[in-house]
């Protein structure tokens, strides 16, 4: 069956992933094997048209820091259209029940799932024999298809409530200010039982990228998520020089320019969470304070870039700006009165003691539930998980900055804010140290638009957590297969392991655990377990309400 | 224009509240928008408010390039808002579905679903162009954008 040529996944820098090929029934005991082994993260489960069936890659990692070489390995099957079936791994990795889900809706693979297939990125009432990501089936179609259909233009009520558990991610998640749908099944004050839809904000980039250039993408990629955007033309860019084969041509500033602009992304975003944090904290001053400050770094960004929110710096082959010593001057003042600012809300935000007591033990989440749950980013540092993709497998010019790994141990909400504020603070000094060591040079080398065969991934830290993106170029002028996945994917199912036997009060705070924005946006439904009394409140009235019960140390009262 | 309606106008654009929905946006235009209401912008200095609910605003800021499965939600809550009510979409995807204009599940543009009332452009636009844009749309109530 495996008679395809095997084409080898090119890892960092000039190493290249092994690839354990293997026959279908066998790739539950082979991901078990190396589970064991200690490659205990799924990164995602990746699919791509190949001949006549579908190819599918398991891209397993090491959890934690660890001595086991190589880092990554990939898993990878090959399935004839005549027998699309697979076994589940989901009760090896809890989160791959997400990755299935997928692949079932995009590509008609069947996998035996426990809870049966879940509607999860695709539109209510999508036909069910279209599977969008299939070769076959051109964009066009697809969107003839949708408006015969009517699918999008009518109303339609499947977010209705039910009693079972619905759990959704979408691929190119931007982890933010989205609509999304969480149904909370409560008892008294308790949370007994949590649903998620999502799948709103989907948009089919993927299916969009097979058909744009090499070039053209860089801009659709950027625009997946309005605060990550760098770190997902990063991964997009340094994929796709791993292909062509020039990362060791690529000028060593514009490493360091990729690098500056990721901490400054990382800065801005952070300051963004702890800001809107406070705010649900009903710590409002706070708020005001993080964001006034946070525009030094939007002028940061603005000064270089010539924007404030998509910078456009990253291009194959190099950076698009360049950082003159006049710029950098002002660049540097500003970054000190910024390394000021953040140091008194660090300041406030660890002695603040009524803030502190909304914090504490809230939405806790285990070491060995965040390994088991593959938790990426400051979240599971929160959870003192010794892991950052910067230090572990460095990208960029990572290597030659120094600066230090942030854990905590607790993995409530407390922990997760002194990662992130820190992680803060080392970010200014780095972008500092960055600058004063800047090394001379040109920005960029040029890209002749011609990409040969060949299969990479990369994965970067981006402010959220591990930015996947696997990329498959058969020479042609647009990529064959883009998968990306944002790290919110993997944090949404530890998301919903964190709201067990918490209080109502803590909904708004727990959402903001993982996504800043979400629970400003949404409306949520509260169900009395005993009634099945239902009722919709939207964010906003159910953080006043825990605000108030929080001051007056009352349950919070939901029904009557 | 009827005295009523001159009143009501006078009146709504003294202090609009606003309540903001992502119908399939990058994210980049509600954080702009968000922007706009801290303190170096600080919108609420004209009296605009953002509120959690759309049943409590006057105008609805709405992002992004509407996706199929968010498109009937976008109707019901412009259909849940109280009259008279005010539409503006910011930014590219908003207006034309911009650089998602060839993805298959967006339907391109607010103005698809529900009626617009002002467009501001840019990807994202700038927090000054939304302050302007909510200016103009209070101006065009009271009339004195023809004055000008």
């Amino acid at each position: 069956m495996m008679e395809n040529k095997v084409t080898p996944v090119i890892d960092s820098w000039a190493d290249t992933t092994p690839v354990h090929e293997c026959d279908p029934n066998e790739v539950r005991s082979i991901i078990k094997t190396q589970y064991a082994l200690g490659y205990s993260h799924l990164s995602c489960i990746i699919a791509y048209d190949k001949d006549d069936g579908v190819c599918i890659d398991y891209p397993l990692r090491i959890a934690e820091e660890g001595k086991i070489s190589p880092k990554s390995i990939f898993v990878r099957t090959y399935l004839p259209n005549s027998d699309l079936t697979l076994d589940s791994v989901e009760d090896i990795f809890p989160v791959a029940l997400l990755y299935e889900s997928e692949l079932q809706e995009s590509y008609g693979i069947k996998f035996n799932l426990q809870k049966g297939r879940m509607s999860l990125l695709l539109p209510d009432n999508f036909p069910d024999t279209l599977y969008p990501m299939r070769k076959e089936v051109s964009i066009s179609h697809i969107k003839e298809e949708l408006d015969r259909l009517n699918i999008g233009l009518t109303s339609s009520d499947s977010c209705t409530l039910s009693d079972t558990y619905t759990m959704a991610v979408g691929p190119q998640h931007p982890t933010h200010k989205e609509p999304i749908r969480f149904e909370f099944h409560i008892e008294g004050e308790e949370i007994k039982d949590v649903g998620v839809r999502i799948g709103f904000n989907y948009r089919g980039i993927e299916k969009a990228l097979e058909a744009g250039t090499w070039i053209q993408n860089l801009y659709l990629i950027e625009r997946i998520c309005g605060i990550c955007s760098s770190a997902h033309q990063l991964a997009y860019v340094t994929t796709v020089e791993k292909i062509i084969g020039i990362v060791n041509e690529v000028p060593e500033k514009a490493y360091w320019l990729r690098s500056l602009f990721g901490e400054l992304e990382r800065i801005h975003s952070h300051m963004l969470w702890y800001g809107v944090l406070a705010h649900d904290g009903g710590f409002d001053l706070m708020f005001h304070q993080s964001w006034r400050d946070r525009e030094i770094v939007m002028d940061i960004l603005e000064e270089i870039s010539g924007n404030r929110v998509n910078y456009s710096i990253e291009t194959i082959g190099g950076v698009r700006r360049d950082v003159n010593a006049d710029v950098r001057r002002k660049i540097l003042d500003k970054l000190l009165h910024l390394k000021e600012q953040v140091l008194a809300h660090q300041e406030i935000l660890e002695k603040e003691t009524t803030f502190l007591a909304r914090l504490e033990g809230i939405g806790t989440l285990s070491h060995s539930d965040a390994l088991k749950h593959n938790v990426v980013g400051p979240t599971a540092r929160a959870s003192g998980i010794n892991y950052d993709l910067r230090k572990e497998i460095p990208y960029a010019a990572y290597k030659e900055i120094p600066f230090q790994k942030q854990t905590e141990n607790g993995g409530d909400l407390y922990s997760s804010l002194l990662v992130r504020i820190r992680e803060t603070i080392e970010s200014v000094e780095m972008c500092i140290y960055i600058l004063l060591n800047l090394p001379t040079g040109e920005n960029a080398i040029q890209f002749k638009n011609r990409v040969p065969e060949g299969v990479a991934h990369t994965s970067v830290e981006a402010p959220r957590g591990e930015d996947f993106h696997f990329i498959r170029s058969l020479g042609g002028k647009s990529p064959d297969r883009h998968k990306i996945r944002a790290p919110t994917l993997t944090n949404l199912g530890s998301l919903l392991k964190r709201f067990e036997n918490m209080q109502v009060a803590d909904i708004p705070m727990i959402i903001r655990l993982i996504d800043p924005c979400i629970g400003c946006m949404e409306r949520v439904s509260f169900i009395d377990a005993k009634s099945k009394k239902i009722l919709e409140m939207s964010g906003s009235e159910l953080a006043a309400k825990a605000r108030k019960s929080h001051l007056s140390s009352t349950p919070i009262k939901v029904f009557g | 224009m009827t005295i009523k309606q001159k009143l009501v106008n006078t009146a709504l654009s003294k202090s609009p509240w606003i309540s903001h929905l992502n119908a399939g946006s990058c994210n980049g235009c509600d954080i702009e928008i968000v922007a706009a209401l801290s303190p170096r912008y600080d919108v609420e200095r004209f009296g605009i408010v953002l509120k959690g609910s759309p049943k409590h605003a006057d105008v609805l800021i709405c992002t992004g390039s509407v996706t199929r499965q968010m498109a009937p939600r976008l109707r019901e809550i412009y259909d849940s808002m109280s009259s008279p009510k005010f539409v503006i979409a910011v930014g590219a995807c908003g207006i034309s579905g911009g650089v998602y204009r060839n993805c298959f599940n967006v339907l391109g543009g607010i103005d698809k679903v529900i009626p617009v009332d002002m467009y501001i452009p840019g990807c994202p636009p700038r927090p000054e162009a939304i302050i302007f844009g909510v200016y103009k749309l209070l101006s065009k109530l009271t009339g004195k954008d023809k004055e000008q």
